[in-house]
Order: C-alpha cells, then sequence, then structure tokens
C-alpha cells in the first residue's frame, strides 16, 4: 500500500514538474485543427447515466469490477 | 479440491492483510496529490482547460435478469459557477424485487430499496482541473460511504492529460433480521494518461489498483462441501489491478467508433478479459436529429481460486458465489438520442430524448442451478429511458 501510494504520488510530480518543458515541442495537431474532437460524442464520458447504470450491473454481476464509488450489497445486488 | 498453485494464491491473499493497515498512510499521499498539483498547476500557463458541459439528465432505468428485477428513477445536475467551478448531484433509486438463483436455493424472495446519492466539485486551477466526490448507497442491510480526489492535468498544448485518482470507501455489511455489523474497508488509486492521437482520434490508456480488506462475503450466501450447504469462508483481503485502453475515432461519414480493452488480475486469482466495441451514427433516413449508438461487449472470467460449485473436500477457504465462477458474457445493445429542436427554449441549449435497451447472455462453466440440476445460463434484458437537457 505504502509503495504504491509513493509511486502514484511520484509519478504525478515528475510528469507534473518535467510538463513545463515540452510545451516548447511541436504539437502535432494545432488548437485551430481540433474541431472533429469537439464533438459532444468523442468524450469519453459523453453519456454519465447510461455508464453508471451499466457499470452498475458489471459491478454487482462480474468479478472482476469490484470496488466502485457505488457499492450495493444485500442478497439483491449479489 | 484446491490444486496446490491455487492454494498458494489464497495463502498469499491471507497475508496481505496484515502489512495493510499498518503501511497505510493516507495523509501522506494526499498531500503530495496536492502539492504535485499546485507545482503542475504553477508549470505552465493557462490553456484551454475546460470543465464538463452543464446538463441535467432525468430518467428511468430497468434491470430483468434471472428472476429478479431492479427498477428505479435517476436524476442527475451538473452546473458551473464563475467558468472555473463546477458542482454535481445525482440521486438514484434502485427497487429490488425477485429471487435469484442463489435465494431460490437458500433463501425465499424479497423486495427492497437502495437508494445513492452523490455529490461532486471540481476546480480549474490554471491547467488542471482538480475533483472532489462523495457517494452514499444505502439499503436496509448494507451501507456504502466513499469519498474521492482526482486531479487531471492537460499539457503540451493540451494534447495529453494526466490523470490520478484516490477513492476510500466504508462499507457496512448487515442482515436482515440479525445483528450482523461488519465493515469493509476500500483503496482505489487511479493512474491515467489521454492524448490527441490525430486530428480525429483520441487514445486513453489507464491503470487501477483495488484494495478491499473487511467481511467480503455475502452473509446469505452458502457454499456445497460434499453435497451438503455449509457458510461460505473468504480472504480477509482483494487486491485487483485493472489496465485497460480505450480509443475514440471520428470517421469522415460523421460517425464515431470507440474500441475498449480491459485486464483484471486480482490476489484471489479472478482474471477477466473485456472487449467492447461502440458505433455511433447519426440515422439518415429519420434526420440528423436522431443519433444511435450500438454496442457489442465481450466479458470473459476465470474463476477464484477457492471457488467451488461443489467442494470435494474442506479447505481453508470456500466459495460458491457465480460472480466468482468461471463465466463469460455476450452483450448488445443500442442507445437512441433524440435532439427535440422544436422543445429548445431559451433556457438551455439543447433537449435530448434517449432511450436505450442492452441484452447480456450470461453462461456459467461451473455453477450449477440447483432449482434445474443444470450449468446455469440466462439473459438480462436492461431498459433505460431519459431526458437530457444542456444548458
Amino acid at each position: 500500500m505504502k509503495h504504491i501510494a509513493c509511486i502514484f504520488s511520484l509519478a504525478f510530480l515528475l510528469v507534473s514538474s518535467g510538463c513545463a518543458e515540452l510545451p516548447r515541442l511541436q504539437t502535432w495537431v494545432q488548437p485551430y485543427e481540433r474541431e472533429l474532437l469537439a464533438d459532444p460524442y468523442m468524450n469519453f464520458n459523453h453519456d454519465p447515466i447510461t455508464q453508471s447504470f451499466r457499470q452498475h450491473v458489471y459491478q454487482t454481476r462480474e468479478g472482476a469490477n469490484v470496488g466502485s464509488s457505488s457499492n450495493g450489497g444485500g442478497c439483491g445486488c449479489n | 479440491m484446491l490444486a496446490p498453485a491455487a492454494m498458494e494464491v489464497v495463502v498469499g491473499a491471507t497475508n496481505l492483510g496484515a502489512p495493510l493497515k499498518r503501511s497505510l498512510n493516507i495523509k501522506h499521499l494526499i498531500t503530495c496529490l496536492f502539492i504535485g498539483g499546485i507545482l503542475s498547476a504553477l508549470a505552465i500557463k493557462v490553456d484551454a482547460v475546460t470543465l464538463p458541459e452543464e446538463r441535467t439528465d432525468l430518467g428511468f432505468n430497468y434491470y430483468n435478469g434471472d428472476d429478479l428485477e431492479v427498477d428505479g428513477p435517476v436524476l442527475l445536475v451538473r452546473k458551473n459557477i464563475m467558468e472555473r467551478y463546477s458542482v454535481s448531484a445525482k440521486y438514484k433509486e434502485d427497487n429490488i424485487s425477485g429471487a435469484s438463483v442463489d435465494v431460490r436455493s437458500q433463501a425465499s424472495a424479497y423486495s427492497e430499496t437502495r437508494e445513492e446519492i452523490s455529490l461532486g466539485g471540481q476546480a480549474i486551477i490554471d491547467n488542471s482541473i482538480f475533483r472532489l466526490s462523495s457517494t452514499i448507497s444505502d439499503e436496509p442491510d448494507y451501507e456504502s460511504k466513499s469519498v474521492g480526489i482526482a486531479v487531471s492535468h492537460y499539457f503540451l498544448s493540451d494534447l495529453f492529460t494526466l490523470n490520478l485518482g484516490y477513492n476510500r470507501g466504508w462499507d457496512t455489511v448487515g442482515q436482515i433480521d440479525t445483528n450482523l455489523d461488519e465493515a469493509i474497508d476500500r483503496h482505489i488509486f487511479n493512474l491515467g494518461i489521454s492524448s490527441v492521437f490525430s486530428k480525429s482520434a483520441l487514445f486513453s490508456l489507464n491503470y487501477e489498483v483495488n484494495m478491499e480488506e473487511g467481511r467480503l462475503d455475502n452473509p446469505y450466501r452458502g457454499a456445497i462441501l460434499q453435497g451438503a450447504h455449509v457458510p461460505e469462508k473468504y480472504p480477509d483481503t482483494r487486491i485487483g489491478h485493472g489496465l485497460s485502453v480505450d480509443t475514440l475515432y471520428y470517421h469522415r461519414t460523421n460517425t464515431v467508433s470507440r474500441f475498449f480493452y480491459r485486464f483484471f488480475t486480482d490476489t484471489w486469482a479472478v482474471s477477466s478479459n473485456t472487449f467492447k466495441f461502440t458505433y455511433i451514427t447519426p440515422v439518415k433516413y429519420i434526420g440528423p436529429e436522431f443519433v444511435i449508438e450500438s454496442h457489442l461487449r465481450l466479458y470473459d472470467q476465470d474463476g477464484a481460486s477457492f471457488y467451488s460449485d461443489n467442494a470435494a473436500s474442506a479447505t481453508k477457504f470456500i466459495a460458491r458465489d457465480k460472480e466468482l465462477s468461471d463465466f463469460g458474457t455476450i452483450e448488445i445493445g443500442a442507445v437512441g438520442h433524440y435532439d427535440l429542436e422544436k422543445w429548445n427554449k431559451k433556457y438551455f441549449n439543447q433537449l435530448v430524448a434517449s432511450i436505450g435497451y442492452t441484452a447480456i447472455f450470461f453462461e456459467y462453466n461451473n455453477f450449477t442451478d440447483l432449482s434445474k440440476n443444470q450449468l446455469l445460463n440466462f439473459r438480462a434484458d436492461l431498459l433505460q429511458i431519459y431526458i437530457t437537457a444542456r444548458y
């Protein structure tokens, strides 16, 4: 647990502090070229209602989806 | 009977509990996250970091599978404040009734209600977004509370986003008509990076560590040992690792395709592969205001080392939870979104009505439905109807 916490913290510190140099690199997609990327469906979470509903089903029916932020228990959900 | 390799996994799982509490230093982690966030926020000039869209969703969910019905309303409200802050609230209710296969063999039919309330807040600090969230889920025999902190840091002209998150959960396990009151502690770490791959493609890579400690079995369920019902016995701890990739691609035909893959493994020897393909397209015959989102999902799981349909001999741990067995699912579904342009008012930019149906086919390889004396398989139907207002 301690190791994982340290790894996560260090990764964030290293990447965030190193980011100051990155804007000097050339970007391959300019901001004015991102029209398609701005489409509402080009969003990994464009439909939160559907995603949360399905995720709760997976969490209660599959062994590999444990411990989300909306746990339920009892006989019904198991 | 457990294989020797499986026994090693089980013993390993039990030894993980002791150091879990001792080495836990949450203050250290949160402090580092905040320091990292502040440093990153100061590192670069402001870029176009935006908050999630303002929206309100009101809908109804319905699930029916294996003689179990779950239905109820859901409401999500998200509002921005001063273009730098965003707050959200969600309410969900599940009315559960019926008798699943576990209940049919060991208990009687029942009905209950689960309520879930989530609150969240986000703030832009230069080119980072900080998130706080809290969720409470309550039902007669189970209570779950969680708080989460996360940060998304945009860099290299917003071509990359680094995501870090930590979620802490406290569950209370109860049992109707008894004084059972036992706890589960949860820790979830998320580390991910998403990228603008091209002018029309996005890519995301995510890693998750999930730790649970406490009463992890279900007090209502039992196992079977040499044909006789016996109480289940689980390890006290479980640590899972999930790695996933997610891609979005915008085609010239104004359609979007999405591919998702996730691998999961844990200290109980559960492992799984998940594939999902989604295709989003306007329906030309009806008009550009109607968009249909269809998907195919495949899930395959290898069960826990201490799972047994009917154990031949006594072991330290034993389970007969079908979610820990060997099984697979095939899922197909579609959601239709209809833009109600005529109904748009000055109070919101867009009003969309959506209806979705999903069928999930479960097929178990080593879980027997004792009422039929055959391996269990069933179809679950999911139905959603909701309306979304963007403003």
